[in-house]
């Protein structure tokens, strides 16, 4: 028999157990009225024993009858047990989980172990360097490449330290490498005295061959002169510019001695008033396989107090198929001025062929 | 066509006067040379006059006692 009893409050009659119907009974807490737990309903009774919860929180069991809350994580982070195994947590997933255990990245960096179980990473290197292993073994690092260091043409690398490289910018034009304090420099050739080529000529029906470029660059000039062939047989003269003009008047003094095939000093001749130093007295054959060589050292070219001396040294085929050679030394007398230029002629006729090669010599 | 020199790789054309001026220095070059081609010839006559003359006895020119005393 349905039968309603309207109270404000039920109480037991006994004790502190308030019992709702028997053990088959249906409590029914209609729909749109409300029941209201203060403290919960616990977990034996099906509920969580919580009484509040924020967007987020997850549920875990703390033991067999009791539920806790884990609050939400930061974004991202990844659900696993803490270190103790015996709740979870949130944090960022560790290597050993699948993760980096990194939180955040710029571009270029690297991950690489740094034990067995964690990750780090390498910050990116500069500029063409390369990826090495530190001094330690132990970690990569980034050093500097030779793509690195040499940014400029003519740029060479070297060793600064042990395992260290280091960039050697070029030097300036006829600069030799030399070591300062124990490493590689740039330097003046130091001492001087060998001889640079500074240029060539190639005679072709020419009436002379002059140099009239003697820098200051240098002390000495030299001139080797090969592959001489003439067009008609003549003697081999040389002369020097003092600053007006190669010298054509009778001032230069000379002195060579020779021999030639046939067993005859036929080629010695010297002059105490001549129009040139005459470095060949017997005539330059003019036949085309009779080519001769010459050369020719002007000294001290620079001086300006005396007179500069000649040094000539010639083999060539004289005009009866002899050879023939000799060596001589020569001044000029015109003047004690800086000498400017050097002049190779036959007496008569042209060069029709030859190569001549000046070349100078520095002393500092 | 002109004669040439050859100046630091440049091929320059002789002026007329050059050529004037390398002209009589060819010139002059055949007059020594046939002059020391003559006295060459001189001397070699000599030195052979002088040998027959020795052995034949008979008295040098000081040109021919220049080729044998040295």
């Amino acid at each position: 028999m349905a039968s309603e009893v309207k109270a404000n409050k039920l109480s037991p009659s006994s004790g502190t157990n308030l019992t709702l119907g028997d053990a088959s009974d249906t409590v029914i807490v209609p729909t749109g009225a409300t029941l209201n737990v203060v403290d919960g309903i616990g977990v034996a009774g099906g509920g969580t024993g919580l009484v509040s919860f924020t967007a987020g929180d997850v549920l875990y069991a703390t033991g067999s009858t009791t539920l806790a809350k884990l609050a939400k994580g930061s974004a991202e982070e990844v659900l696993s047990m803490n270190s103790g195994a015996n709740a979870p947590e949130w944090t960022t997933a560790a290597a050993t989980a699948g993760g980096t255990g990194q939180t955040g990245f710029t571009a270029g960096d690297l991950l690489y172990a740094n034990s067995t179980t964690t990750l780090t990473k390498l910050g990116k290197g500069t500029a063409r360097q390369g990826l090495q292993t530190n001094s330690g073994a132990t970690a990569p690092e980034w050093v500097n490449s030779p793509q690195s260091l040499m940014t400029a043409a003519g740029d060479i690398i070297y060793a600064s330290g042990a395992n260290t490289l280091a960039k050697l910018a070029k030097g300036s034009d006829d600069e030799v490498l030399t070591l300062a304090s124990g490493v590689p420099s740039w330097a003046e050739a130091g001492g001087g005295g060998a001889w640079t080529q500074i240029s060539t000529q190639t005679a072709s029906a020419d009436a002379t061959i002059d140099f009239t470029t003697l820098s200051a660059d240098y002390r000495d000039f030299k001139v080797i002169a090969s592959g001489v062939n003439v067009s008609v047989a003549a003697d081999m003269w040389f002369r020097v510019d003092v600053g007006s003009g190669f010298v054509t008047a009778t001032d230069y003094l000379f002195a060579i001695t020779g021999h030639d095939s046939g067993g005859t000093a036929s080629n010695n001749g010297s002059g105490a008033g001549a129009a040139s130093f005459i470095l060949c007295y017997h005539g330059w054959d003019e036949a085309a396989t009779f080519c001769g060589a010459m050369e020719v050292i002007v000294y001290d070219v620079h001086n300006t107090t005396n007179y500069k001396m000649m040094h000539g040294q010639y083999d060539y085929w004289d005009n009866v198929h002899e050879i023939t050679c000799g060596v001589g030394s020569a001044s000029c007398t015109s003047a004690t001025t800086a000498i400017t230029g050097l002049r190779f002629q036959p007496a008569s006729g042209n060069f029709a062929t030859g190569e001549f090669t000046l070349y100078g010599r520095k002393i500092t | 066509m002109g004669r040439t020199r050859l100046v630091d790789g440049v091929r320059i054309q002789f002026t007329a006067e050059e050529e004037t001026a390398r002209d009589a220095e060819e010139a002059q070059y055949a007059i020594d040379k046939q002059a020391d081609k003559d006295a060459r010839e001189q001397k070699a006559t000599d030195k052979a006059n002088a040998k027959a003359k020795l052995i034949a006895g008979e008295a040098l020119t000081q040109a021919e006692a220049d080729t044998i005393v040295i």
